[in-house]
């Protein structure tokens, strides 16, 4: 199997589950007990908060652990909106949100929020000229994808947090971060951002687990309400062995993270070259700051989905669009914002990339991808 | 202790030995003349395969009535209603309890049935109704309708009322050979029994109709056999497995089927590469319906069976459906050409194919269609449109590369 999928789950490696079974099987206990096996597993999942926080560079205690990025966005936008109230109902969105941040920006409407949608540029990031147009206007939050998860194109926060620093202050900011993790190197003080969502499997943990961190002095909402765990902000029985995993799986993706970078765009460069040598007619849809894990391509005469099935014949493992979408078979509305023509979009298949992947392993599906063009495009 | 029910008069009626069998009703079978034996026979042969999953069962057949029998005792009964009330040729199926004895008995029997009926204290209005096939039993219907209801009435005052027009439920109670009680009559699929109507090639496709088109033919008692044109990686294994799913759905009703996965897609290529664009879809069902009438003939299949109706899309307007029958001899049945959409949704809920037909994988149809097909194709045209391929080649291609499922 030729795993080119890493962007819809990380394959876990080996070690780390057994890491798993370990705390797991050394820290048992529910960590709200009293007793001392109790305390030990409180103690275990403290170290690996602040294991957490020191990876991402945030205080433990604005860090909170969550089911996965679903749950830590949902959290982040219905629960900071309704905890500030003050900043009245109109919510910023970009055109490339992935459908966690989409979908509950419309459960947002049909509560009485109004919603405003900023375009994307022609490289896939948050238009900044419509945004700042949209920031003369008071407004209670911006959520905003940080990489995107179809064309891996990473948005200018800084740049964002600078244009609400000057234009709308008091404007809460929530970042999207589940593909930014593992994938670019990031700080969330650095950032200056208010919320920040993550989700374990996409670095490397298994899933089920996933963080939130809203920024010190930041009121949110809980969701999930019960004992009162975790500040009383998420409750429900702590999965400390999973905690822990997740703190080893983020350690381990922000180790040598450049020299991992440079060998995946290595990896990418690959595939792009091999495919022009081998006489294969493709678009690249990816723009130019994208990361270089995730690329999205369209080959000449072929749709995503064809693609995708022979490659699969040989073991080879692509996505079209995101796979959290694939299922209701819309065409992405990612690539329709950058304004694509209709048949690149149906072409699109994503190809994710990972430190794990090797070079024989590109060569060999960019073989499959011209044995597939040979075979099925019209001479 | 003596026992004191041994002697004297008014010894105390015991429940007799009772037997839970399912009481089948025929439909059309009842009314064929000379060949009625033939039609009755297939359909006790399809109910006994249908049984065999289930448990081990004695299907006979006895004063116009097919009875089907548990030989275990934990034969599980709900399992067998299911099957049989699938079972074309039948009007509908009752779970019966059958005993010996006089009217003393009955009334007795009815009691104590009732008892299940009216576990949780709930009130309920009731009728009974009576047949008597024995005529030498000395109550007459009417008066074992009476007997029985004033024994109900006695032994649930509280509980049971009778009301005759509007009832809750009716106690039927049959005397023949045995007595037999019931209450229940679930409604079954009418029809002719599958295998007394010949046998036909279905095409079937991912999609809602052609599954019910299968279930109507079957449902005039003809065996069908199945075939899909797969044509991978245009469409998906999913889309196959899903053909597959739809298959097996249809075999509650349909008996066995024997679906035939024609691997389509150098055929599908070759007919996108050397006909014009806005044809492919009538030229690639010209091809189909001649690979499929091939196969139906080496089959025994005397007719292909088709899902289309008319005017539902750009392929199957009038003109579109002549020049597809024009390359076959054999007739093509389409049991919904002059149905609603809607109607055929709500047949496809009801036989069970339609959350599997709307599974979001794409038939080959699909995949090549042209933004603006041809939609009043004349024969001419389509002829034309062929005039590059070497049809008998193609022909020949599809019919030696076919997958073989048994369900």
């Amino acid at each position: 199997m030729i795993y080119l999928d890493h962007t819809a789950t990380m394959i876990p490696e080996r070690e780390l589950l057994e890491y798993y079974v370990e705390c797991a099987l050394e820290y048992p206990a529910n960590p709200a007990s009293i007793h001392s096996a109790g305390f030990a597993a409180r103690k275990a999942q403290a170290s690996a908060i602040n294991q957490l926080a020191k990876s991402f560079d945030c205080r433990p205690e604005e860090l909170l652990i969550t089911s996965g990025g679903s749950e830590s966005i949902n959290m982040a936008i219905k629960g900071a909106l309704a905890a500030n109230k003050r900043l009245g109902q109109r919510v910023l969105i970009s055109e490339g949100e992935h459908s966690a941040v989409a979908e509950t920006a419309k459960w947002l409407t049909s509560h009485g929020y109004i919603v405003e949608t900023i375009g994307l540029s022609a490289e896939g990031i948050i238009d900044l000229k419509q945004l700042e147009q949209a920031l003369k206007k008071p407004a209670a939050m911006l959520s905003l994808i940080y990489v995107n998860n179809e064309t891996g194109a990473a948005a200018p926060v800084e740049e964002v947090v600078r244009l609400r620093n000057s234009l709308q202050p008091d404007m809460l900011i929530h970042v999207d971060g589940v593909q930014a993790c593992g994938k670019l190197s990031w700080s969330f003080k650095r950032l200056g951002v208010d919320l920040f969502s993550g989700s374990g499997h996409k670095f490397g943990a298994p899933r089920g687990i996933g963080f939130l961190i809203h920024r010190y002095g930041i009121k949110i909402e809980p969701l999930i309400h019960g004992g009162g765990q975790q500040r009383g902000l998420r409750s429900g029985t702590e999965n400390v062995p999973l905690v822990m995993t997740m703190a080893r799986a983020a350690e381990i993706a922000n180790n040598d993270l450049a020299q991992k970078t440079d060998y995946i765009s290595g990896l990418k460069r690959q595939l792009l070259d091999r495919l022009t040598e081998l006489g294969v007619s493709y678009m690249p849809l990816s723009p130019v700051n994208a990361v270089p894990g995730i690329v999205s391509l369209a080959v000449e005469g072929l749709r995503g989905e064809t693609l995708l099935h022979a490659l699969e014949n040989n073991e080879i493992f692509v996505s079209t669009g995101s796979a959290c979408s694939s299922k209701k078979r819309e065409e992405s509305a990612v690539l329709r914002a950058m304004k694509l023509p209709e048949d690149l979009i149906k072409g699109s298949i994503r190809i994710s990339l990972s430190k794990s992947n090797t070079i024989e392993e590109i060569d060999t599906v960019a073989e499959a991808i011209s044995q597939a063009v040979k075979w099925l495009v019209r001479r | 202790m003596e026992d004191i029910n041994k002697h004297g008069i008014d010894k105390p009626l015991e429940l007799a030995a009772t037997e839970e069998l399912i009481l089948i009703r025929l439909g059309e079978i009842a009314l064929k003349g000379m060949n009625r034996g033939k039609f009755e026979g297939q359909l006790m042969r399809n109910i006994r395969n249908r049984l065999r999953n289930i448990g081990k069962f004695e299907v006979n057949h006895s004063q116009s009535r097919v009875w089907a029998i548990p030989l275990d005792e934990d034969a599980d009964m709900a399992a067998a209603l299911d099957a049989i009330s699938k079972v074309f040729g039948i009007v509908s199926v009752s779970p019966v309890r059958s005993f010996h004895g006089d009217i003393d008995q009955i009334c007795l029997q009815a009691v104590e049935y009732a008892r299940l009926l009216l576990a949780d204290g709930r009130k309920m209005s009731f009728k009974v109704e009576s047949r008597r096939g024995d005529k030498n039993f000395p109550l007459k219907s009417p008066e074992i309708c009476r007997e029985v209801g004033a024994a109900l009435l006695l032994a649930y005052p509280e509980q049971l009322t009778v009301d005759v027009n509007n009832p809750d439920f009716v106690f039927y109670v049959e005397v023949r050979d045995l007595n037999y009680i019931y209450h229940t009559v679930i409604k079954a699929q009418k029809g002719l029994p599958v295998g007394m109507g010949g046998r036909g090639m279905l095409l079937l496709s991912g999609g809602i109709d052609s599954p019910v088109a299968g279930y109507m033919m079957s449902s005039r008692g003809m065996q069908i056999e199945a075939i899909y044109f797969h044509a991978f990686p245009f469409t998906s294994n999913q889309a196959k497995e899903k053909v597959i799913e739809l298959a097996r759905l249809l075999t509650p009703y349909a008996g066995s089927i024997r679906l035939h996965v024609v691997n389509f897609t150098d055929i599908q290529l070759k007919i996108r590469d050397d006909s014009p664009t806005d044809m492919i879809t009538i030229v690639m069902r010209r091809i189909m319906m001649r690979i499929a009438e091939r196969l139906a003939i080496s089959r025994g299949c005397k007719a292909l069976i088709t899902g289309e109706s008319l005017g539902q899309v750009a392929s199957q307007t009038l003109e579109g459906l002549v020049t597809t029958d024009h390359v076959v001899a054999c007739p093509v049945f389409r049991p919904l050409i002059g149905m609603d959409k809607d109607d055929t949704v709500q047949l496809a809920r009801k036989i069970g194919t339609f959350e599997t037909s709307i599974l979001p994988y794409e038939d080959c149809c699909t995949v090549f269609v042209a933004k603006h097909p041809k939609t009043h194709p004349s024969l001419a045209h389509a002829e034309e449109a062929e005039a590059a391929l070497d049809i008998e080649a193609l022909v020949e291609q599809g019919l030696n590369d076919i997958e073989v499922i048994d369900l």
